[in-house]
């Protein structure tokens, strides 16, 4: 069965930001499993700064889609995340697709779903559908995480330029006869032991 | 308020951002269709001048009722638009389009909404013309009144007698004759709409009167109603219109409405029975001897960024579905743009079709990926079982004609 | 020979200097007690906002989308980095300047509920060739120098790895201004 793709939320915002602050989106974020707030408040800090425009969120389950298709035009340009974080009966969802005139804007509107609300997204809500396309992504770890590959070439780095190995570097840590220089904070929180910085 | 990285960009990275950037401006599944119209994109010929027809014979017989039936995203508000446009270019029928989705809440339309709506637009039109005089102007004002209650709602005191069987004991007592109690009559265009018979001919005075007074300015009266195909269910879609249309063929005003894909097959084709035409907007053959997909792209500078493979292929995968083609076009360049690709590749365009399919995947049940299969295999479909109207609406089979339907492509490379 | 100190006469022995060093690098490290930053995450997203912001208005080509990392948490320690982490040269990864400088840098951060407080930081802006000195580079120590004279808690490196002038605490953002704004402008 394919997937959508995974995508952290500074693509999202490079995404947002090349298709032009008046681009009208619709994209689809798929939480991710066990995800708390934390990833939503992530997802807002990074469009927040990144596209210099505030944000505001919305549950789907809990708003009138007669007060939502008002203030989301008061205003209309800044980023609108509408979250349903269980999925929607087929009336909601029949309602929301049925209101998608009224709900259209300058700015960008973010559905923040659990997965099981795609089914009925393609079902319920075809115009919608139509509208997001093919931009359904699941919210995946932080953009510009450090990759192990990146994170072994920095050690590699370290290594060859004190001439130390990362065992030493450890148990001169534990010894508490590490220098105390940046180099070596980072060394260690590389090898996974912020416990000894 | 101004993106935070809407500066150019340096060097290299200035023209390819502004290359990308202006690419992406022009293919927007989302924009307006007007804006899209007002700025020169649209290929106006790519349902071979539909929009004509339609507008042809509104003009051509005042009270005459179309409906424009395709599936989502075929391109029904651009023809609709269109027509608008050469009806007024034309000069003899003045042209209402009405986006009724955007109006009200559509899933409490009722008998009379579509007649509230266009007495609103009517009566503002009328008010707002030249060469009325101020007793014409009064008259036209109350009118306005009339359907803006009808359409919204009025809030009124009113006197009301005390029943004459009350008995008071007191005599000293002066016994009031009545009350003013406040109310309210709700309209056919607020919501929630209550479950009240409707006085369809309670509107017909005011409309005559207001179309009496814009026939002294204009010919005649089209007005075009875009949104209707959004009521999926034809039961639904004909408790809504069918006394609108009645009034409105018998006050000669032409109507150009959209309407469900169901209204092509199966119970809904009840609903064509209303019309006297019925324009099916069909999706748009891919196949190389149509070149019309192709237009469609180069029309929005679609080459500054795709090659003549990557267009070919983005054409195959929409199916021909006009906002899929402007997706999927869109998204592959967002996905090379992403990627740091200079144009886009075979790459960026497998990804966002692989993400176009799987959102049509999604929801389907194994008989229906079954019905999907012998589609494909043996073009066998049966288009009187409601499941499968089910799968035409859901755009995951797009009809070509009355007999020619296929799995949309982006679905079938995922299935 | 130098003459005992009088009244009026400032003291000049080394050992005094070390002295005032040690007081010096006392009050700095008072202060970073006290410096709390927003969260990781949130300092990570408003690095990249800024660097991203910085790119467009100079000529040369960078990527700060592609080029910022960060670690995970490591016991609720983060590392924040851009370029490699010892500087042997230009490469793609560095912040580059229309004067030809370079930029590479790493900080640390301590997570804390909802904040974070500085634990390290390396700024090390290399100036283009034939300019003098060769490089300025901004670090915080994790802990005192056992001779804080030599070695402050927080200095700046005039272009000499053996040379430290003390140097105050500065938020990220506050340094990058200074590199920016203040340092490459007047190259």
């Amino acid at each position: 069965m394919p997937e959508f793709s995974i995508q952290s939320s500074v693509d999202i915002a490079r995404r947002l930001e090349i298709r032009g602050s008046d681009s009208r989106s619709w994209v689809v974020l798929l939480l991710p499993s066990g995800s708390s707030d934390t990833a939503l408040r992530n997802l807002l800090g990074d469009l927040s700064s990144l596209l210099q425009r505030p944000t505001r969120v919305f549950d789907l389950r809990s708003s009138s889609f007669e007060k939502l298709s008002e203030i989301l035009h008061e205003p209309e340009d800044d980023i609108v995340v509408l979250v349903a974080k269980t999925n929607l009966d087929t009336e909601r969802w029949s309602a929301l697709d049925l209101m998608r005139s009224g709900l259209e804007r300058k700015g960008p509107i973010i559905l923040w779903l659990s997965p099981d609300c795609v089914p009925n997204l393609s079902e319920q809500a075809p115009n919608i559908r139509s509208f997001v396309g093919g931009s359904i992504f699941y919210v995946g770890p932080d953009g510009g995480l450090m990759s192990e590959a990146d994170r072994q070439k920095r050690l590699a780095e370290l290594v060859q330029f004190y001439g130390l190995s990362n065992k030493e570097v450890v148990n001169r840590a534990q010894a508490k006869t590490l220098p105390s220089e940046p180099h070596f904070v980072e060394w260690l929180v590389l090898l996974g032991r912020g416990d000894l910085v | 308020m101004p993106m935070a990285l809407s500066q150019s960009l340096p060097g290299g990275q200035v023209q390819r951002r502004d290359r990308f950037r202006k690419y992406m401006q022009a293919f927007n599944p989302t924009a307006s269709a007007q804006d899209v119209i007002d700025a020169g994109l649209v290929f106006e010929n790519l349902h071979r001048s539909l929009y004509l027809n339609l507008a042809g014979r509104a003009d051509l017989e005042p009270g005459s009722q179309q409906l424009l039936v395709g599936g989502v995203g075929s391109g029904k508000t651009t023809e609709l638009l269109l027509a608008a446009r050469w009806l007024r270019q034309q000069g003899n029928a003045l042209p209402f389009y009405i986006d009724i989705t955007a109006e009200t809440d559509l899933s409490a339309l009722n008998s009379g909404s579509l007649l509230a709506s266009f007495g609103i637009h009517l009566a503002s039109w009328v008010l707002r013309s030249a060469g009325l005089s101020k007793e014409n102007e009064q008259e036209i004002k109350k009118l306005y009144t009339k359907v803006k209650e009808y359409a919204y709602g009025k809030t009124e005191r009113v006197w009301v007698p005390y029943d004459d069987a009350v008995d008071f004991d007191d005599d000293d007592y002066e016994i009031p004759e009545g009350y003013y109690d406040t109310r309210k009559t709700p309209g056919k265009l607020k919501v929630p709409l209550p479950r009240l018979l409707r006085d369809i001919q309670s509107i017909r005075e005011p409309l005559e009167k207001l179309l009496g007074a814009a026939w002294e300015i204009q010919k005649d009266i089209v007005v075009i109603f875009d949104g209707l195909d959004r009521l999926l269910a034809p039961d639904k879609f004909l408790a809504v219109v069918h006394q609108d249309l009645r009034l409105l063929r018998g006050l000669k005003v032409s109507v150009l409405a959209t309407g469900p894909i169901a209204a092509l097959y199966g119970v809904g084709r009840s609903i064509a029975d209303h019309f006297d035409r019925v324009q099916h907007l069909a999706a748009i053959a891919t196949d190389s001897a149509s070149s019309f997909l192709q237009t469609v792209l180069e029309k929005r500078g679609g080459f500054e960024l795709l090659s003549r493979h990557e267009t070919d292929s983005v054409c195959h995968f929409s199916g021909g579905v006009l906002r899929d083609l402007i997706s999927l076009a869109r998204d592959s360049a967002e996905e090379a743009y992403i990627s740091e690709h200079d144009s886009i590749g075979p790459s960026d365009v497998e990804k966002v079709v692989q993400q176009l399919g799987t959102s049509y995947l999604r929801g389907l049940g194994p008989a229906e990926i079954q019905t999907l299969k012998t589609l494909d295999k043996s073009r066998s479909f049966r288009v009187d079982l409601p499941a499968n109207v089910e799968l035409l609406v859901t755009r995951r089979i797009l009809e070509y004609s009355s007999t020619d339907f296929r799995v949309h492509p982006a679905l079938l490379s995922v299935i | 020979m130098v003459s005992a100190p009088r009244e009026g006469r400032p003291s000049v022995t080394l050992e005094d200097a070390k002295k005032r060093a040690h007081s010096l690098d006392m009050e700095i490290h008072a202060r970073i007690g006290g410096f709390s930053l927003e969260s990781p995450h949130k300092v990570v997203s408003a690095v990249r906002a800024y660097l991203i912001r910085r790119a467009g208005e100079i000529s040369v080509e960078n990527n700060p989308w592609k080029f910022l990392k960060f670690s995970g948490s490591s016991e609720g320690a983060w590392l924040i980095t851009m370029g490699p982490t010892i500087d042997r040269g230009d490469t793609e990864e560095h912040f580059h300047f229309d004067t030809g400088a370079r930029l590479s840098f790493g900080l640390t951060l301590q997570e804390e509920g909802s904040k974070s407080r500085l634990l390290s930081f390396r700024y090390q802006y290399n100036l283009p060739d034939g300019k003098s000195p060769r490089f300025l580079r901004f670090d915080l120590n994790r802990s005192a120098h056992a001779d804080p004279l030599q070695e402050p808690l927080c200095h700046l490196h005039p272009g000499l790895e053996e040379a430290r002038l003390p140097f105050f605490i500065h938020s990220p953002l506050e340094i990058l201004d200074r590199i920016f704004f203040v340092i490459d402008k007047n190259l």
